[in-house]
């Protein structure tokens, strides 16, 4: 009987061992951010170039705006930060460009960040 | 011959356990009245194979018109209701389910030390690991973008230190690490952790007066979602009252969560500013343990 009582205990043990390290484990550190950079969960979130705005700015103009396309060249930030009177003009102010226009949850990001700075990190 | 052996073997043993009694530590019992303080968890457990029902409710914040026209928060009431049950004196194992956040718990709670008194076994503390698995059960706000599973769990990690200083003053400190697998911004930490200091003091011999703050030592600069405000520290003022076979916990609490993801790393309400909620726990307990019952 008490052998068995033993047994039980160590059972128990194990499951509180298996659950434990269950606990510890399962560890991810996502970032919805970083894993949606082109979702509208986070419309208003300031983002920096290099925590989504690159995205968007890859996506919505350096299509077009890239060596061999169309003038100016957009695809780094160096370049975006050049322009950046010109594309609050044209984006934010005008609204004129990009020429399908920028969804709300972009226009957001991208007006938050020009507002905020235009910052890299 | 082989009698007088065994005779004079057990002669040893009784004298044995005569000179252990002179020194045995007994067990210092009832350092909190339940097995949490006010949401956080106490060193307490369930005793082994009895089931712990529990109801707790958390009103709205009390600030502006709140406290006449919605009466104390109760228009914006949310529950948690679980279940504990202790698989050994040591070892307790609960769900819950919270409303509205659609929050999930299944945590853990092992005793590893006793505080002990008298004798030479004693020990001045009572240890306690507290685990806690968080499963948000929300749909996916975003149903075409790739969802992961991970993204719904949280966890805490938590190591109870208490002592029973005398019957009147108990006193607990919780080092606490809470981990969650999404975050919003990439500026939110994923860990959070604190250090939970807890007490409870007797005012009558039913009523205790408990007081309950977590305090962040990381992640202390996290923005609430869409808000320039920093999340705050929470902190819990409350009273046990015990009746018959129930304990009643009547607290005021700064935070509408009722598990440690929630209330030590995302709790909003001001306490300067009021943003503070009524709240209670209920709790009744059930005894499945047929040897006892005679």
């Amino acid at each position: 009987m008490k052998i068995s009582n033993q047994a039980f205990g160590m059972k128990i043990l194990l499951a509180t061992l298996l659950f434990g390290f269950i606990v510890l484990s399962g560890c991810y550190y996502d970032k919805e951010e970083e894993l949606y950079p082109n979702s509208g969960t986070n419309c208003n979130a300031t983002l920096t170039y290099n925590t989504g705005i690159k995205t968007l700015i890859d996506g919505n103009c350096a299509s077009c705006h890239k060596p061999g396309g169309n003038s100016p060249d957009l695809t780094t930030y160096a370049l975006v930060k050049v322009n950046i009177t010109m594309i609050k003009l044209r984006a934010i102010t005008l609204k004129n460009m990009p020429s399908s226009g920028l969804n709300t949850c972009n226009f957001t990001k991208l007006d938050n960040w020009i507002k905020t700075g235009a910052l890299e990190n | 011959m082989l009698f007088m052996v065994n005779f004079a073997w057990a002669q040893d043993d009784l004298l044995d356990m005569l000179k252990a009694e002179n020194t045995v530590s007994s067990p210092v019992l009832a350092t909190f009245k339940g097995t949490r303080i006010i949401t956080g968890q106490s060193n307490e457990n369930i005793a082994k194979k009895h089931l712990n029902f529990l109801i707790l409710h958390r009103f709205g914040e009390l600030k502006d018109d709140a406290w006449y026209y919605s009466l104390l928060g109760i228009d914006e009431a949310t529950v948690r209701i679980a279940f504990d049950y202790g698989i050994t004196d040591k070892l307790m194992v609960g769900v819950g389910r919270s409303a509205k956040t659609k929050v999930y718990d299944f945590s853990v709670k092992y005793k590893i030390a006793q505080q002990k008194i008298g004798g030479n076994k004693n020990f001045p503390l009572a240890i306690s690991y507290y685990g806690n698995m968080g499963l948000n059960s929300t749909t996916f706000t975003e149903p075409t973008r790739e969802n992961y599973f991970t993204s719904r769990l949280s966890f805490c990690n938590q190591l109870i230190i208490a002592r029973k200083i005398n019957p009147s003053i108990s006193l607990q400190i919780t080092p606490t690490f809470v981990h969650r697998n999404l975050v919003n911004k990439t500026s939110d930490p994923n860990d959070v952790i604190a250090l939970g200091l807890g007490g409870s003091f007797k005012i009558t011999r039913s009523t205790r007066l408990n007081i309950e703050y977590y305090p962040r030592l990381t992640g202390r600069d996290e923005l609430i979602p869409n808000s320039t405000d920093e999340y705050e520290d929470y902190l819990a003022v409350g009273f046990d009252i015990e009746t018959g076979g129930h304990v009643f916990q009547l607290m005021f609490s700064n935070s509408m969560y009722m598990y440690e993801q929630g209330f030590v790393a995302q709790t909003t309400g001001k306490w300067s500013d009021f943003g503070v909620r009524l709240g209670f726990n209920l709790s009744r307990t059930f005894s499945f343990d047929n040897e006892h019952i005679k």
